[in-house]
């Protein structure tokens, strides 16, 4: 009984782990999308959230309400598109 | 008669001595100048208080004859010794230093004022201008360092980081443009382009990683200078 115990509470501290270290990438992500769209030109303050499209696209929406399609086309370029 | 006569020399031989007395006592008295006769007690007793008077000034005389003395037996060793103890323990090393040269030691004191000199125009050229230039080239810019660092700080994310490297390429293109005496490229804007890259290179890595932004700061002018010059922007596209 008590083995089965000290499974389940491993399995719990792992599963919390995964999502503590994806918790702490979301912000690390919105940071690098936000200084990618400032890096374009655009009004970013802060992104709220982010989706994921695929491999190195992205859609965010900023604080102010703002919505962007970052993305990295097929030459190589990072490019950010108002939606 | 006899008596009358003998009477009367013996009177005028005690009225003559004691007339020849009395001027003798009053002289002492009246100048000091007589103590070396010291014919009577009055003479002794008056004497000693111009003689304590005497010695008393002595000793600030032979000080004073003693340094004179000093300073005119040998004026040179013992000025010179005093020079050397007042520069070393008091504060009159000026005065001394002025004695020292203006009274004949000229060795010695052309040393010390070339000495000076010499270690102070050393000391701030070596330091100033010859250790100066030496950093100049110290910067070295390793470029692929440099590259290196920004592939690898966590400062900047991916996307960042490749949104930063198109605009870097960007900028090579419009130099090579330059270079090639095509456009409307002036220095002047390729320098406001460049300098605005490299503050959003700052920008972001201020904060993350400071030692790297300050690494990419410190190299502004030479990566620059690379950048602006044809001959080393060729090897710089060939790397």
């Amino acid at each position: 009984m008590s083995h089965h115990a000290s499974v389940l509470a491993s399995a719990v501290v792992a599963v919390l782990g995964v999502a503590g270290s994806l918790r702490a990438e979301e912000p690390a992500m919105g940071r690098d999308l936000a200084a990618t769209i400032a890096l374009q030109g655009m009004p970013c303050d802060k992104v709220v959230s982010a989706t994921r499209n695929g491999d190195s696209d992205y859609t965010a929406t900023c604080k102010d309400g703002n919505r962007y399609h970052v993305f990295v086309d097929s030459t190589g370029r990072v490019v950010v598109q108002k939606l | 008669m006899r008596h009358i006569a003998i009477g009367g020399m013996s009177a005028l031989l005690l009225l003559v001595g004691c007339v020849h007395e009395k001027p003798a006592a009053q002289r002492p008295a009246a100048t000091p100048a007589a103590p070396q006769n010291a014919g009577s007690a009055q003479k002794a007793q008056t004497a000693p208080a111009p003689v304590p008077a005497a010695p008393t000034q002595p000793p600030p005389a032979p000080s004073e004859a003693g340094a004179s003395r000093a300073s005119a037996a040998g004026s040179a060793a013992a000025t010179g010794s005093a020079g050397a103890t007042g520069s070393a323990g008091a504060t009159g090393s000026g005065s001394a230093k002025t004695k020292v040269p203006g009274r004949g030691e000229s060795a010695a004191a052309s040393a010390p004022r070339a000495a000076p000199p010499s270690t102070a125009s050393p000391g701030t050229t070596a330091g100033g201008t010859a250790t100066r230039p030496a950093p100049a080239p110290a910067p070295a810019l390793d470029l692929t360092s440099l590259e290196q660092r920004l592939r690898d700080t966590r400062a900047i994310g991916v996307f960042t980081k490749l949104s930063l490297k198109n605009q870097v390429d960007d900028l090579l293109g419009e130099f090579r443009t330059f270079h090639r005496r095509q456009g409307a490229l002036t220095v002047a804007g390729l320098r406001q382009k460049y300098d605005l890259l490299l503050l959003k290179v700052l920008s972001l890595l201020q904060d993350g990683d400071p030692p790297l932004a300050a690494a990419i700061s410190s190299s502004r002018e030479a990566i620059w200078a690379m950048l602006i010059d044809p001959l080393k922007f060729e090897k710089l596209a060939r790397i």
